[in-house]
């Protein structure tokens, strides 16, 4: 399948960015036509600013881009996609309120004077269509759609997509508005498609959906970059991987040569340990626990009816489903950040819990899945996001806050959790995921909660954080706190887990112990609410 | 190669961040000098007179403190509830509210003079309070947008004033007016100076605000709060609270400014007791986001520009809107500055 000849060359490509980081430092990458090029690396490993360069966002401070061995100078991403280059965003580019079409067409519209239907053109009319000016305004005038739309679903029929064109983006699923990228990056003449962690946001029967229509569009002839860091997906799906570490290319390597952990070591730079060892601990009383609880969501939608859910001291109760079945509302619920319906909540004697410092008092820790904007205020310092939920501790009784108490600390937590910061005093903002992750995880643990809400504690972090994210939750377990675990990573959820339960549609379809645990069962149970084998094969998209 | 490349900064280089301001008044000067010229005055003349002339005599240095104690205090009164997020743009409705709460106690109780200025005090604090209050619970309450509301109460205020100077609070001899002042309902000056209790206020209150923004741990939980009210909020603070309680001392702020311009300045109620305070005071706050020492540099800056702006009406044809000009230079410069504090801008000259 994987031709010899290289469509695309990155060739010592250097980026430094103020303040002496260097986030590509001489990288080489070369793409071979009709093959799938996995580009791996940690947060922070320049795998994004490697793409942005490609894609016209950033330009390098030296280095050549080579498409079909002719150099190219892209200087916005008008001339990348020009050049053929198509880039699905990991948060999508689609306006929700206009259709399929009005989304792919923007901005490309196919020229309304070589529609079908004028059939009567004379030679000086003729000549004028061919005008480049008077093309460029047509273009800009005419709202007529017909080509545009031909061609469109010319390209979704040759890739087996059954889609409306006049469906409206808000009404798609995510994996649905995924596949509305791909096709508009297609639609877009794209040679070259790179996808940004196309998976970080699908379901596992959405993701092997993706896969598949990746396998056929490198039989119909596109290359294709992914950029992740989900070692197992791109074992399944590339040709060849290239590792980025610090910046710099480690190794390009055929994909069927090497195993994971020789991957996940070049990546990290170090031996990972992927066994989650999980020591055997009595559950104690409850920790927290809801009945018949319902809620709604941001919109006003019914998100839970009817939950109940009992988490006990020293032990992980797993939540299982596919984003937007209610996990959000349950943890924020549980963390008291949301207000149910109905329902009760009870954490340990405590029972009449309302505000969020009430839930706070009562030993309730939540690692919210939004970092950037419910765990931390980004723009203020390490310290300041470390000790808020513990300013009083650091508070005299004429309300003054102490803050060489503070930051002695801030620097312990620091030292304690790993968290990798030139300072104390050092926007949020700029740590990596990673490190913002251990921040939040080390101001709700070091509490010593009774219970600890987790709402996709390692989503989005790099492998050397996972583990000791995942080390962390489980001592913390030990230690005697109940935690709830929300992942949308079926191996964490059951790895991770003493007790397991699937969320469907705002309730509780399936619990069961982790040792008993049925793999592909979850998943159905995940995707279609019952545990029948159900028609998931159907790639279609909207009707 | 783009002619002009602008690329996101990962941090601030700190001689930028230090020397913001100072390049954002001068840029504006610079573009000012543009009017003046277009005019027909030699704008090096005019801000020799506008900024040099008033240092050099006891008179226009008095004049400069003068001018910054109410923007000083309405400022502080502006930037607090902004350090919560929140655009207190209503300082002048507070003002007059102030102002009138203390022309009514000045003018009818009959009291020794110190309790009778603590007591006007209070009664424009309070009634400044109340002006805070509103915009301030309705923002809590229903998520109302305070700066629609604060701007419309301000409109309420002026019209109030209007129509105490032509109503219940209107002195004799018919000018649309209150009486004047007595003697022990003014607030004294110190010896031979012009320099009145409201300049050591205004310290005070710099003072206080400093240590509550920088030292307490509630001015810390409005800094949350301003920089986002989601986390904050999940961090167990009472986010209603914090914005109930700075619009209130915002209120409270902007209540007393009001109450020394009357006590110490105009001497009774009058129409146009507030210059737009309130409006200059959300430059300045602007100017000052980073700490209250730089609320009051602002402050003293604008001072200088009201003072100048009388020194250049006073000796020279040149038409006094032209600092309007300038302050509005100022504001736009500022926004220009922030983009090129968090952007990096090279002009390739190569290309050009």
């Amino acid at each position: 399948m994987v031709k010899e000849e290289k469509i695309l060359e990155m060739r010592s490509i250097r980026k430094t960015f103020p303040g002496n980081v260097i986030a590509n430092d001489d990288v080489d990458l070369a793409i071979a036509e009709g093959e799938i090029h996995g580009l791996l690396g940690e947060n922070g490993a320049g795998k994004s600013t490697l793409m942005k360069i490609l894609y016209g966002l950033y330009s390098a401070d030296s280095g050549d881009i080579c498409l079909h061995g002719v150099p190219q100078d892209f200087t916005s991403p008008r001339d990348a996609i020009d050049a053929g280059i198509g880039m699905v965003h990991q948060h999508f580019m689609l306006i929700p309120r206009m259709s399929v079409l009005q989304n792919c067409v923007l901005g490309r519209q196919e020229n309304p004077l070589e529609s079908p239907r004028s059939g009567r053109i004379t030679d000086r009319f003729e000549r004028l269509v061919q005008n480049e000016t008077v093309r460029d305004i047509a273009g800009l005038l005419s709202i007529d759609l017909a080509n545009s739309k031909a061609k469109l679903n010319a390209i979704s029929d040759d890739l087996g997509m059954d889609i409306d064109v006049e469906a409206k983006v808000s009404t798609l699923t995510v994996g649905e508005q995924q596949r509305i990228e791909i096709l508009k990056a297609l639609y877009w003449d794209a040679d070259i498609l790179v996808l940004d962690e196309p998976t970080a946001v699908l379901s596992p029967t959405e993701t092997v959906q993706l896969f598949r229509t990746l396998e056929r569009l490198v039989d119909n002839g596109l290359s294709i970059i992914i950029i992740t860091h989900k070692l197992n997906e791109l074992t399944s799906i590339t040709d060849r991987i290239s590792v980025l570490r610090d910046g710099k290319m480690i190794d390009t390597v055929e994909t069927a040569d090497i195993s994971e952990r020789d991957l996940a070591e070049m990546m990290v730079g170090r031996e990972v340990s992927f066994d989650v060892v999980k020591d055997e601990t009595t559950s104690g009383r409850r920790a927290i626990s809801a009945s018949s609880l319902h809620a709604k969501d941001d919109h006003g939608f019914t998100a839970l009816s009817g939950v109940d859910i009992v988490i006990n001291e020293a032990e992980i109760v797993g939540v299982a489903g596919v984003s937007g079945n209610g996990q959000i509302e349950l943890a924020e619920c549980l963390a008291g950040v949301r207000e149910p319906q109905s329902g009760d909540i009870i954490v340990q004697d405590h029972d009449i819990l309302k505000t969020p410092s009430d839930f706070i008092e009562a030993g309730v820790s939540y690692i919210p899945e939004d970092r950037l904007k419910y765990g931390c205020a980004p723009e203020l310092t390490v310290m300041e996001n470390l000790i808020i939920k513990d300013r009083q501790e650091f508070t005299n009784s004429r309300g003054v806050l102490n803050f060489d108490e503070a930051r002695a600390h801030t620097e312990q937590m620091i030292q304690e959790y790993n968290i990798r910061v030139p300072n104390t005093e050092v926007s949020a903002e700029n740590l990596s995921g990673g490190n913002l992750q251990k921040l939040i995880i080390a101001r709700e643990i070091h509490r010593e909660p009774t219970a600890l809400i987790a709402c996709q504690p390692t989503r989005g972090v790099d492998v050397g954080a996972i583990e000791y994210i995942q080390d962390v939750l489980l001592e913390q377990r030990e230690q005697g706190t109940g935690i709830l675990l929300i992942s949308e990573e079926l191996d964490e959820v059951i790895q991770m887990s003493d007790r397991i339960v699937v969320l469907y549609n705002g309730e509780i379809v399936h619990r069961t112990s982790a040792d008993e645990a049925d793999r592909e069962k979850i998943s159905r149970l995940m995707t279609s609410g019952t545990a029948e084998e159900s028609d998931s094969e159907s790639v279609g998209v909207a009707s | 190669m783009n002619p002009i490349e602008i690329t996101p900064r990962t941090e601030t280089p700190d001689w930028l961040a230090w020397s913001s301001p100072i390049l954002t008044i001068v840029a504006a000067l610079v573009a000012g000098a543009a009017f003046l010229l277009l005019l027909g005055h030699n704008p090096l003349w005019v801000y020799q007179i506008m900024f040099v002339q008033p240092f050099t005599s006891v008179s226009g240095i008095t004049n400069i403190i003068l001018e910054t104690v109410p923007l000083l205090i309405i400022s502080l009164a502006v930037y607090f509830p902004l350090k919560a997020g929140l655009w207190n743009i209503g300082g002048d409705g507070q003002f007059y509210l102030g102002a009138i709460a203390a022309t009514w106690i000045g003018l009818s109780w009959d009291v020794p003079g110190p309790v009778l200025i603590l007591s006007m005090m209070s009664a424009g604090m309070f009634a400044g309070a109340m002006w805070g209050l509103i915009p301030g619970y309705l923002r809590a309450k229903w998520g109302v947008n305070e700066i629609i509301v604060t701007l419309l109460m301000t409109l309420i205020g002026i019209q109030l004033n209007q129509y105490m100077i032509q109503g219940p609070l209107q002195g004799t001899g018919g000018y649309p007016a209150s009486d004047t002042l007595s003697a022990e309902a003014t607030l004294q000056t110190f010896g031979a100076t012009r320099l009145h209790l409201g300049v050591v206020i205004a310290l005070l209150l710099l003072a206080g605000m400093y240590v509550l923004i920088k030292r307490m741990t509630f001015g810390f939980q409005v800094s949350f709060v301003g920089a986002n009210p989601d986390a904050a909020q999940q961090s167990g603070i009472d986010t209603k609270k914090v914005i109930v309680y700075t619009m209130v001392l915002g209120g409270v702020l902007a209540g007393l400014a009001g109450m020394i311009q009357l006590a110490a300045d105009a001497g009774r109620l009058q129409a146009g007791l507030s210059p737009d305070y309130g409006f200059t005071a959300v430059a300045i706050a602007l100017l000052g986001m980073k700490g209250p020492l730089r609320v009051f540099l602002a402050s003293l800056f604008f001072g200088l520009l009201t003072a100048g702006a009388v020194s250049v009406a006073s000796t020279t044809p040149v038409d006094v809107s032209i600092i309007n000009i300038i302050q509005a230079l100022v504001i736009l410069f500022i926004l220009t500055t922030s983009f090129v504090k968090a952007n990096k801008v090279v002009i390739n000259k190569e290309v050009l």
